[in-house]
């Protein structure tokens, strides 16, 4: 009796129930790509701090480099390797159009 | 009877309740599909803003100040975040332990840390700026109510290097003074907001959707070179400690492209502790203070003079021995003179002759061509609070300014002003305008030149370097001389307008010059404030031009950007007629 009752009212109960198995479906992909883009998340905050925290990082190195390269901080110990500037008399101005450089004598201020 | 209604109900009561349950199902799926329809359509939109309103926030972020750097890229100012300690005292507990416990890594008294705690405030900075360690062993302590937060600090590498050049920014990263002010807007950049969601323990997690990004300011790249401005601000010191003088400037000028190649002040001041520093030092005298130039001033008189076809080099002038009337007042000469040629005038720097050229030119053609050559306006460099100097129009009965106007007095200038018009004898007659901006060249492609129209014909800017050149020769400024370079330059030795009269004491001494002669590849300009004991420009600025042109002649490079042509001088070692 109830196989021949399931066969009139077949159609309609077999469509309930694909019905309530889409929904539950849907509502499992649902739940799962909310739990995932959640969690996706999160992950991306970390990596967001973590550039962050290495963006501090290249910005400390680049303070710290550029006061190691002060020439404040190179001209003392440029001395102390017995390095010195040239001399007026050591330099000479070479001539690009090939003629003999101008020797100029000093003399006393007036 | 028994059967007869199992029987019914095997046959009919039974698909009766199973159809009672498929409908409540299908009802209930339908109630659902309704409401699921009403959530994510109907009222979506009010129930995102809600949501949104409820856990949704936005993060401000913050565009990093751009770098300044000098012409060959070492770093000028660069930005960096660093932790500030805040407190909000009426979340601590026990305020006095705090205190105890902070003073050693903030290097604080805890009398201090404790008074700022106990002000009553809701919010308090205990220090910003602090340290990596000192952050590090603050956050160790674990104080509720006290907490690191992040702050924007600008660093200046170099210390007080080119500290009046390169200002300073305050500590919301806006620049207040210098080029840090001048070129303000590019090197901000522009802030983000970005979106995003706080969760239940306040993590934020971030807009996967649309990442907005702040726009990061532009580096700037000054024109001047580290390197020199070090050796430039040593050798001003040195001067400084010798004269005892109240202050020196340094300006160095390339006077084909009018970069400022260095501009040095004594005493400067160290931007990374403005605040501390005292703020007079502040102010770029090289660009903000008028000066009488004296002396400097009579190669552009003469200029104007042989521009206007009004003497040639080798005239000759009765320098009168030393006194001379013009109207009431007497003009003299600081040693007496008689018969001089227009080169020697300038040569041995005579006041007498300056007038005498003077009177051949007249006022008015006088002044207009000291206009043509940048003198009474505002040089045009785009420095903050830059100023023009004074250059009064003057009628031809008014013969004492006139007089005055040739060698220097009753006019201001300002440093930068008179080291770029010194640069149109260099360039070969072209008028300058100083540039605080390196200049940029691609392949292939012409420079944006600072050159602007001819203001001097060629001849006459070869006659006047022959006679800056005979200045340095065997006139007032010998002690710039450099063996092997030939250097073209004058001095100035310019007393004080102090209580409505010229100073007897105090004098600002100067020399102006450019080297190699022939091909120059720079003007300097050196200017040394109330000098003591020795006071002329010969004596006192010309050895500091000396030595910061050797060391540019060896750093920079031998050809200037811009290939200029020879200039051809007849300059002869005795100075005489050029």
């Amino acid at each position: 009796m109830l196989n021949s009752r399931l066969r009139r009212s077949g159609p309609l109960f077999y469509a309930l129930l694909a019905l309530a198995l889409g929904a539950i479906a849907a509502s499992g992909v649902l739940v799962y790509v909310r739990t995932r883009l959640t969690s996706l998340r999160y992950e991306l905050g970390r990596h967001v701090e973590q550039e962050h925290a290495l963006q501090l990082e290249v910005e400390r190195l680049r303070v710290e480099t550029a006061a190691l390269e002060a020439p404040e901080r190179i001209e003392p110990r440029a001395r102390t390797l017995g390095l010195s500037y040239p001399k007026p008399e050591q330099v000479v101005a070479i001539d690009e159009t090939g003629g003999a450089p101008h020797a100029v004598a000093a003399g006393s201020a007036r | 009877m028994s059967r007869a209604p199992r029987q019914r109900r095997r046959a009919g009561l039974r698909p009766v309740r199973l159809d009672v349950i498929a409908g409540f199902a299908l009802f209930g799926f339908a109630a659902l599909f309704a409401r699921a329809i009403q959530l994510q359509t109907l009222d979506a939109d009010w129930l995102s803003d809600r949501a949104r309103d409820q856990a949704a926030t936005t993060v401000s972020l913050e565009a990093l100040r751009a770098e300044l750097q000098d012409r060959r890229g070492n770093v000028l100012a660069v930005s960096a975040t660093v932790d500030s300690v805040a407190a909000w005292p009426r979340r601590i507990a026990d305020r006095r332990a705090a205190a105890t416990a902070l003073a050693g890594p903030l290097g604080l008294p805890s009398r201090e840390l404790a008074k700022r705690l106990d002000a009553g405030s809701g919010f308090v900075w205990l220090q910003r700026w602090v340290a990596p360690d000192a952050a590090a062993r603050v956050s160790r302590l674990g104080i509720a109510g006290v907490q690191l937060l992040p702050e924007r600090r600008r660093f200046y590498p170099n210390g007080a290097l080119a500290g009046t050049f390169i200002g300073f920014a305050d500590r919301d990263g806006r620049g207040l003074s210098g080029a840090e002010l001048a070129f303000d807007r590019k090197l901000r950049g522009a802030s983000a907001e970005i979106y995003a969601v706080r969760d239940a323990r306040g993590n934020v997690l971030p807009d996967v959707s649309a990442p907005a990004q702040p726009r990061a300011g532009q580096p700037i790249k000054l024109a001047i070179d580290v390197r020199l401005q070090h050796f430039a601000e040593n050798a001003l010191a040195e001067a400084l400690a010798r004269t005892s003088a109240q202050h020196a400037t340094l300006v160095a000028l390339d006077p084909y492209t009018g970069e400022i190649l260095a501009l040095a002040e004594a005493p400067g001041f160290d931007p990374n502790r403005f605040w501390l520093e005292d703020k007079s030092l502040y102010r770029a005298r090289a660009f903000v203070d008028e000066f009488e130039p004296g002396s400097t001033m009579k190669p552009f008189s003469v200029a104007v003079a042989l521009d206007a076809g009004a003497v040639r080099p080798d005239d000759v002038f009765d320098c009168e021995n030393g006194r001379y009337k013009v109207g009431r007042r007497i003009i003299r000469d600081a040693h007496p003179h008689e018969l001089l040629t227009v080169t020697d005038i300038v040569r041995v720097s005579s006041n007498i002759g300056a007038a005498k050229i003077s009177e051949r030119v007249g006022a008015r053609k006088l002044v207009g061509g000291l206009r043509k050559l940048g003198f009474g306006d505002v040089p045009g460099s785009g420095f903050p609070g830059e100023v023009g100097g004074m250059l009064r129009d003057l009628h031809e009965r008014q013969e004492i300014e006139r007089a005055n106007l040739s060698f220097g007095q009753g006019v201001t200038v300002t440093p930068v002003q008179l080291v770029a018009a010194m640069a149109t004898f260099a360039n070969g007659g072209r008028r300058v305008t100083p540039r605080l901006l390196a200049t940029t060249r691609s392949e292939g492609e012409d420079l944006q030149l600072g050159l602007g129209p001819r203001v001097i014909s060629e001849q006459t800017t070869r006659e006047v370097v022959a006679m800056l050149r005979a200045v340095v020769e065997s006139g007032t400024g010998t002690r710039a001389a450099l063996p092997n370079v030939a250097v073209a330059g004058k001095t100035g030795t310019a007393q004080k307008v102090k209580e409505g009269g010229y100073s007897q004491k105090d004098f600002i001494a100067s020399f102006v010059g450019f080297a190699p002669a022939e091909r120059p590849r720079f003007v300097i300009g050196v200017f040394i404030d109330e000098p003591h004991g020795l006071h002329t420009g010969g004596a006192v600025a010309a050895p500091v031009f000396r030595e910061v042109a050797a060391y540019a002649l060896d750093q920079l490079p031998a050809e200037p950007l811009v290939a200029p042509r020879p200039v051809q001088t007849h300059a002869s070692a005795g100075g005489g007629a050029g």
